[in-house]
């Protein structure tokens, strides 16, 4: 027996609005300590890697280990259903092969539930060491989106520098180029719009901006979102969900455009 | 039971100690020579030939004579194992897109080292070694590696330190120095000076960039388009300043404002390694591959 409950339907919504357009079948895998999502999009450039902790839930129970195949497409449909302020009840009786999502409204005049063929997803799963990284930034999630959104109109990919004077975003295209920095500050007023840059060593890589731009979808799971960058390593970008858990995309950069910089 | 059996069996059944150590690290020209000597542990005293002690003390002479004790011993009491990395394989992987820096081509090799000798059938429980790079970096590849090593010690100076280093240092210069002297230019390449044909007494000097005479080598025998013959190691700084001096510029199909390749997003599978269904044991060498760290 598997079940989970969140008060926040829309909590679900966003994370799989947030993955679906990346990863199209995922194993969500539940265990005691809670239900961790691991998939690569097709084309083997990123990884995604979801992380909700039992204790994040209102009421969370598993009786055996569960590996829950599900095409994220079809979840993402029936999320939808959801209302708003819904909250969303999973559960799944160990034999069966379906997994329910039951919904109700606040005041529990309205329910409604639906099931999803679970599906036998051959996945494999990666080791990802815990890196140190050279450097990490910490900025508000809308302002990475921003940078993000405004970049892909000009090229393919992005530079992301880090060095002392903060980070900087830099993108040619065939029609020109461009270019958005982010020096470190405290946010003095609001703290939530602060921009953290810690530099243990320069660094500089590129990125296929397709991909962060898909990242960005994740911005409303939280307000502020990491990225940690490494010399020869998978960009990380993480999202935090305070008490819930994480959503971390990583990005391996793009080779060439190293080669023509030198 | 045949002689060739009863000291595999024995091998088997002692704890053997290896030392590790290398020659020709520094120098423009030739092989980068990893030696490895091996005996039961705690028998060096009575193992290693007397005299033997850090290379760089011995003559040429002396070091010719050592090696020659060293390698005559049966393998039941003492063995060697050497790993010649070619100056075009160190050229190729220190030159190529994702570089391989010399540190890293060292470390492979003495793990190399260490796994021929497993395989040949020796139980090793202890390794000495001749730092290069982080020496706790280097420990932490030995002991992840070969988890059945009880101690392992990487540290400066090992070669005089340790009677097996030794013993490895001698074993390595002089494969190094008969490989040099060996040395065959392949057909049609001279050396540049007045067409005189390059013989295996060459006067290139000790090989070091500082020397003078391995200088004046490099720069006769500069080929404006071929650049050196393939003893010579492209990816030394002597070599790039020369060539870019000396060689003629080569201006490729592609201009300049087109991209070489197809901007190409590299697979995140170079970097995290596929786990193993239903097993949380950690391989040695899993790991971020680009991270200096070895790979199976």
């Amino acid at each position: 027996m598997f079940e989970a409950r969140f008060t926040e339907a829309s909590l679900l919504k966003k994370i799989l609005d947030a993955i679906k357009d990346l990863v199209q079948d995922a194993n969500f895998e539940c265990n005691e300590s809670g239900v961790a999502l691991q998939a690569m999009d097709n084309a083997h450039v990123s990884l995604v890697s979801l992380l909700l902790r039992g204790e994040g839930f209102d009421l969370y129970r598993v009786d055996k280990p569960e590996s829950l195949g599900i095409n994220l497409n079809s979840m993402s449909k029936i999320m939808r259903c959801a209302g708003n302020n819904d909250s969303v009840t999973m559960d799944k009786v160990e034999s069966a092969d379906t997994v329910r999502f039951l919904f109700e409204s606040p005041s529990a005049d309205r329910m409604s539930e639906f099931h999803l063929k679970l599906m036998d997803i051959d996945s494999e799963t990666l080791e990802i060491p815990e890196a140190m990284y050279h450097a990490e930034v910490e900025l508000p999630s809308a302002e990475l989106r921003r940078i993000v959104a405004d970049l892909v109109t000009m090229g393919d990919s992005v530079r992301v520098s880090v060095s002392k004077e903060g980070v900087r975003f830099t993108v040619k295209g065939d029609e020109g180029s461009g270019s958005v920095i982010l020096r470190q500050s405290t946010g003095v007023d609001k703290p939530e719009d602060a921009i953290h840059v810690l530099m243990n060593e320069p660094v500089e890589q590129s990125f296929a901006l397709k991909y962060l731009n898909l990242f960005c979808k994740a911005a409303p799971l939280s307000a502020r979102v990491q990225i940690k960058l490494s010399r020869d390593a998978p960009l990380l970008v993480n999202y935090a969900m305070s008490n819930v858990g994480h959503l971390a995309f990583y990005l391996a950069p793009k080779i060439g455009d190293e080669e023509d910089e030198q | 039971m045949p002689p060739q059996e009863r000291w595999e069996k024995r091998a088997r059944v002692r704890e053997w100690a290896i030392g590790i150590d290398e020659a020709g690290r520094g120098p423009v020209l030739g092989p980068l020579v990893y030696a490895a000597c091996a005996c039961p542990a705690g028998c060096e005293g009575t193992r290693i030939p007397s005299g033997v002690t850090d290379s760089k003390q011995l003559s040429a002479a002396q070091r010719e004579t050592l090696y020659g004790q060293l390698r005559r011993r049966p393998p039941d009491q003492l063995a060697t194992w050497t790993v010649v990395i070619s100056p075009q394989e160190i050229s190729a992987k220190m030159l190529a897109p994702r570089k391989i820096n010399l540190n890293t081509i060292s470390h492979d090799a003495a793990l190399r080292l260490v796994a021929q000798a497993i395989d040949a059938g020796y139980f090793i429980t202890e390794a000495y070694v001749d730092t290069v790079g982080g020496a706790a970096e280097y420990e932490r590849k030995f002991r992840e590696r070969f988890p059945s090593l009880r101690r392992v010690v990487v540290q400066a100076k090992a070669d005089s330190a340790f009677a097996l280093v030794s013993a490895a240092s001698i074993v390595a210069k002089v494969t190094r120095d008969r490989q040099l002297r060996a040395w065959a230019m392949p057909r049609g390449i001279q050396d540049g000076d007045a067409g005189r044909a390059c013989g295996p007494a060459v006067d290139w000097g000790s090989g070091y960039p500082s020397d003078p005479d391995t200088q004046q080598w490099l720069a006769r025998n500069v080929h404006p388009v071929f650049g050196y013959p393939p003893l010579v190691r492209f990816s030394w700084s002597t070599c790039e300043e020369r060539l870019r001096r000396h060689a003629v510029k080569v201006t490729w199909a592609v201009s300049e404002g087109e991209q070489l390749k197809p901007a190409k997003a590299d697979s995140i599978l170079h970097f995290f390694l596929r786990k193993e269904q239903g097993t949380s044991r950690k391989r040695p060498g899993w790991c971020l591959r680009r991270l200096g760290m070895t790979r199976e």
